[in-house]
């Protein structure tokens, strides 16, 4: 079972908010937009590779 | 079975717990989480499956159906399931308009496959007729 997966964004969710908390209270508002922008990035990467994965699934077994 | 199932349900109530942890921050990177869940359950969901169509199967070729007929169900099954994945994904962003539309094309769709069993039944008709 993939439980990592979720695991994973949630750790890179806390990360980020913790990254732009830090970020913004230095007064670099665009990095921390940065920030904001490449974890959400990295996370819908993953999160399409798995629904690549789940609707390949759905394709076999109900025979497409 | 069973054990999967309590494992998912523990799974799902870490999950939540994250997700809103998340959320409160950044509450695009909880959507993509709760999204994440339910890929993963899913996927354990489906891999059971496949057991239970065997099964209809395997019932079909006994009963002396045309086999055939049993595809387009399956296949729409698996539409519907699909759609709604989607149609729910949509709905947790909070983009009922674009859910809307995805809800529709995949009734199209199921539509489309449905049809060579309607026609079938028509031939039926007529040729008792």
């Amino acid at each position: 079972m993939d439980v990592d997966l979720i695991f994973k964004i949630a750790a890179i969710g806390i990360l980020v908010s913790i990254l732009n908390i830090v970020l913004s209270k230095s007064g670099r508002e665009e990095m921390a937009m940065m920030t904001t922008l490449a974890g959400v990035v990295v996370v819908l990467l993953m999160v399409a590779k798995e629904i690549v994965n789940l609707f390949n699934t759905v394709k076999t077994l109900f025979g497409f | 079975m069973e054990a999967e199932l309590f494992r998912i349900a523990v799974i799902g109530i870490v999950a939540a717990i994250l997700a809103v942890i998340i959320s409160e921050k950044k509450p695009e990177l909880g959507l993509l989480l709760g999204l994440a869940f339910g890929i993963v359950v899913l996927v354990v969901a489906f891999s059971k499956a496949g057991a239970i169509i065997e099964v209809l199967e395997d019932t079909v070729s006994k009963a002396g159906i045309d086999g055939n007929l049993l595809v387009p169900v399956l296949k729409v099954t698996g539409m519907a399931y699909v759609t709604q994945f989607s149609v729910d994904a949509c709905r947790d962003v909070g983009q009922n308009s674009i859910a809307g539309k995805v809800e529709t094309v995949g009734k199209i769709m199921m539509l489309a496959v449905a049809v060579p069993i309607a026609t079938s039944l028509i031939r039926i008709i007529s040729s008792l007729i």
